[in-house]
C-alpha cells in the first residue's frame, strides 16, 4: 500500500470515527459547545526542507595575530584599524611587488591582480565588485563567481567544492565549504600535502606481515 | 560436501527456484545432526573463525528472515561485537528508500591522491587497523593514460606529484554487476536503490564475486578485523559496516548505514578537495543528475558491459 493511500484510509478512518463519536456525544450530551476549530493543516504536514549551511573561515577580512580566542581561531585585526580612509602607501601600493612596508611578507600568487579588482579602495573593510558594489568579506564567493564563472556554476551544483552532511535536503542541511575554506584569497592554488598511508594489502595475497 | 545429496537424507524445503538449496540443504543437515556430530562437521571451517555458533549456522538468508527472527539475530550480532571488541554497537537494518537510486560521480581534475577518502572508509566501515584496509584504492596515474590496471595504489610522496593524476576507485555498484551473476549461493545481489549488498553471515568465502569484478573492488577478510574498542564505529547495519567474520568477502555499500538515512557517504564528506558528488539519480536537482548533464562522463571499461554507477569526470 502506498504511504499516501495509507495516510488517505487513516485520515478517512479518523474522520469516520469522529463523526461517529460526536453523534454520541450528541445523543448523550446534548448539542456540542462551541470550540474554535483550527482548520489549517499541522505544520509538521509539509516536509521540512533544510537550507545549506557554509561555512567560512573564521575571521575573514581581517588581519590575523598570534592571539587566539577560546575556539582557537586567531583574533583578528579589522583593516579600519589602520586604514581609516583607504590606502596608506605613499604612493599607495597596486599590486604585492609595490608594498615596501607592512605587508610586505605577503605572498601573492594570483594572476597579476591588483590590489584594487577586489578591495575596496575607499573602505578596506569592504570587499568590491567589478561594477563598484561594495560587499562583506562573508560574501567574497560573489567576487570569486566574476572571474571564475564556470568553476562558481560547479560549486553551486556540487560539482566544485565538495559537501558534508546530508545529500537529502528532507533529512538535514547540506554543509558547504566557502571558497576561501580552500583556496587563500591572494595565493589560491590548492596546497600540495602528504598522502594518508597507503593500504598495506596485495590484490590476491595474504598478506606477509600477518 | 557439495557431492552429497542432502535432499535424501534430511528435510529440505523445496525451494531449488530461490537457488538456496544447497545452503539450506547444509543447514538442515545440521538441524539433525545434533551439536556434537555438527562440531564434527565444521571442523574444517573452524580454522576460519572459532567462535562460529550454532546459532550462526543456523541464521536464514537476509530475504528469508522474517522480522523476528532478523531482530534476534542483529542483538545477536550486537552482543558478539561487545563480548568480541568490548564496544556498545548498535546494528540496525536498513532497506532502501522509495524513489531514490544512488550514484556517485568523481572529479579527476580537482582529486590530489591525498587518499583521506580511503583513511575515512578505514575508519567509518570498521576495518582492520593492521592492514589499514579500505574499500577505496586511489591509483597513482599517468596523465594521459586511463587504465587503472597501469596505475600503482602504493605511492608515498607528496601529491599531487607533477605529471600525474589520481583515481579512487571503489565498488562501482554496476547495475549489470558480473560478481552477483556468479554467486553460487546468492549472497550478494543488488538492491532497489542500486546498491549492491553481501549478507556476510550468508558468504561462504569461495571468491568467486573477488575473481569476476573487473574493478578489484571486493576484498577478502583474510582475518578478524582489529580495532581498539574506543575507534569501533558504533553506528552500524547489517549490509553495511558492522564487523564482518573472517573468510568472507566484503566492499564498498556507498555507506548504505548513512546514505539511507539521507546522509553523506563517509568518503565524500572526509575529501579535503570536493571531489565527490553523491546524490540521487531519479531528483532531476540533484548535483549527482547535474554532473551527469552538465560534464562530460565517463565510466571504468564501458566495453564489458557492467554499466557502473560511479562516474568520473574532468572540469
Ligand atoms: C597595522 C596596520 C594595518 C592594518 C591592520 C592593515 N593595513 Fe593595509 N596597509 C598598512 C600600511 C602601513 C600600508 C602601506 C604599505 C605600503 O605602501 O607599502 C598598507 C597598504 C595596504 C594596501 C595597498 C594600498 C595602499 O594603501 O598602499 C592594501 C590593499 C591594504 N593595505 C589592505 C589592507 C586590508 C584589506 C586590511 C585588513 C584585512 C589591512 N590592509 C589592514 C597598514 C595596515
Ligand atoms: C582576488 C581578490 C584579491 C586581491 C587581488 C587582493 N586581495 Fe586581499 N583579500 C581578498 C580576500 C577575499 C580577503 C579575505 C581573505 C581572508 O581573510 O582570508 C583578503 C584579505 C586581505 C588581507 C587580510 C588577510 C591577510 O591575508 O593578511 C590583507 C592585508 C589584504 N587582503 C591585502 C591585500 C593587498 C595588499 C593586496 C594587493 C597586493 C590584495 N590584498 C589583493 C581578496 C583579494
Ligand atoms: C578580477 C578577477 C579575479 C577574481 C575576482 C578572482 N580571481 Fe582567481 N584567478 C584570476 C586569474 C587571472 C587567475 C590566473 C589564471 C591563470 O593563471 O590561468 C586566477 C586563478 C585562480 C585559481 C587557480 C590558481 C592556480 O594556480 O591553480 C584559483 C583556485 C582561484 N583563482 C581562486 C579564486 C578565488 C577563491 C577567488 C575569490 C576570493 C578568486 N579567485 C577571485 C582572476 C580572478
Ligand atoms: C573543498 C575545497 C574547495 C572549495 C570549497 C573550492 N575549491 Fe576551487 N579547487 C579546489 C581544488 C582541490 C582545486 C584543484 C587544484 C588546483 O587547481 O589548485 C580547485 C581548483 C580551482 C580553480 C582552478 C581550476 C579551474 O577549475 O579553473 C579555481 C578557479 C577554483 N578552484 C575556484 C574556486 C571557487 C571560485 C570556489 C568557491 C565558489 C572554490 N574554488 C571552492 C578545492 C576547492
Amino acid at each position: 500500500m502506498s504511504q499516501n493511500l495509507r495516510r488517505t484510509l487513516i485520515v478517512a478512518a479518523a474522520v469516520i470515527a469522529g463523526v461517529f463519536v460526536a453523534a454520541l456525544m450528541t445523543s448523550i450530551f446534548g448539542p456540542e459547545p462551541e470550540f474554535e476549530i483550527d482548520e489549517s493543516p499541522p505544520e509538521s504536514a509539509a516536509p521540512q526542507i533544510y537550507d545549506d549551511i557554509i561555512h567560512a573561515p573564521a575571521g575573514l577580512g581581517t588581519l590575523r595575530t598570534e592571539l587566539r580566542d577560546i575556539h582557537g581561531d586567531p583574533i583578528g585585526v579589522a583593516c579600519s584599524t589602520c586604514h581609516l580612509s583607504g590606502n596608506l602607501g605613499d604612493p599607495p601600493a597596486k599590486s604585492a611587488d609595490e608594498l615596501s612596508e607592512f605587508h610586505v611578507d605577503m605572498d601573492f600568487d594570483h594572476g597579476d591582480l591588483a590590489c584594487s579588482s577586489c578591495h575596496a579602495e575607499d573602505n578596506r573593510n569592504q570587499l568590491k565588485l567589478a561594477d563598484g558594489t561594495q560587499i562583506d568579506y562573508e560574501d567574497s564567493m560573489e567576487l570569486c563567481a566574476q572571474c571564475h564563472s564556470s568553476t562558481y556554476r560547479s560549486y553551486k551544483h556540487g560539482a566544485h567544492g565538495g559537501m558534508a552532511g546530508h545529500w537529502d535536503d528532507s533529512a538535514g542541511p547540506r554543509e558547504r565549504n566557502h571558497c576561501l575554506s580552500c583556496h587563500y584569497a591572494h595565493e589560491p592554488a590548492f596546497p600540495d600535502v602528504m598522502p594518508a598511508p597507503p593500504p598495506r594489502d596485495r590484490y590476491f595475497e595474504v598478506p606477509t606481515d600477518q | 560436501m557439495s557431492d552429497v545429496d542432502a535432499k535424501e537424507s534430511a528435510p529440505v524445503p523445496e525451494d531449488d527456484e530461490t537457488g538456496f538449496t544447497r545452503r539450506t540443504a547444509l543447514k538442515a543437515l545440521g538441524a539433525t545432526l545434533g551439536a556434537a556430530a555438527f562440531a564434527r562437521a565444521m571442523a574444517p571451517l573452524r580454522s576460519w573463525s572459532a567462535d562460529l555458533s550454532m546459532d550462526e549456522f543456523l541464521q536464514q538468508h537476509y530475504h528469508e528472515m522474517g522480522e523476528e527472527e532478523l531482530e534476534k539475530v542483529l542483538r545477536r550480532l550486537e552482543k558478539e561485537t561487545l563480548e568480541d571488541y568490548g564496544a556498545e554497537v548498535e546494528i540496525e537494518d536498513l532497506r532502501p528508500q522509495e524513489g531514490v537510486q544512488f550514484g556517485y560521480a568523481l572529479n579527476l581534475s580537482v582529486c590530489n591522491g591525498c587518499r583521506k577518502c580511503a583513511e575515512a572508509c578505514n575508519k567509518e566501515n570498521n576495518h582492520d587497523r593492521k592492514t589499514n584496509n579500505s574499500y577505496i584504492r586511489v591509483f597513482e596515474m599517468e596523465q594521459g593514460s586511463l587504465d587503472f590496471e597501469k596505475g600503482t595504489a602504493s605511492y608515498d610522496h607528496t601529491v599531487p606529484a607533477p605529471g600525474k593524476y589520481y583515481m579512487p576507485v571503489q565498488c562501482l555498484q554496476c547495475d549489470n554487476p558480473p560478481c552477483v551473476d556468479v554467486c553460487p549461493v546468492e549472497a550478494t545481489w543488488k538492491e532497489e536503490d542500486g546498491v549492491v549488498v553481501i549478507d556476510y553471515n550468508w558468504c561462504i568465502g569461495c571468491r568467486y564475486c573477488e575473481a569476476a569484478c573487473p574493478y578489484h573492488a571486493r576484498r577478502f577478510n583474510w582475518h578478524k578485523p582489529e580495532i581498539p574498542t574506543s575507534e569501533v564505529n558504533p553506528v552500524q547495519a547489517y549490509l553495511s559496516n558492522r564487523i564482518r567474520p573472517a573468510g568472507v568477502v566484503e566492499k564498498c555499500h556507498f555507506c548504505l548505514h548513512r546514505t539511507r538515512k539521507g546522509e553523506a557517504p563517509a568518503c565524500q564528506e572526509a575529501c579535503p578537495t570536493g571531489a565527490r558528488v553523491f546524490g540521487n539519480l531519479l531528483d532531476p536537482d540533484s548535483d549527482i543528475r547535474w554532473v551527469l548533464e552538465n560534464k562530460r562522463v565517463y565510466v571504468l571499461k564501458e566495453d564489458l558491459g557492467t554499466r557502473p554507477r560511479f562516474f568520473y569526470f574532468f572540469d
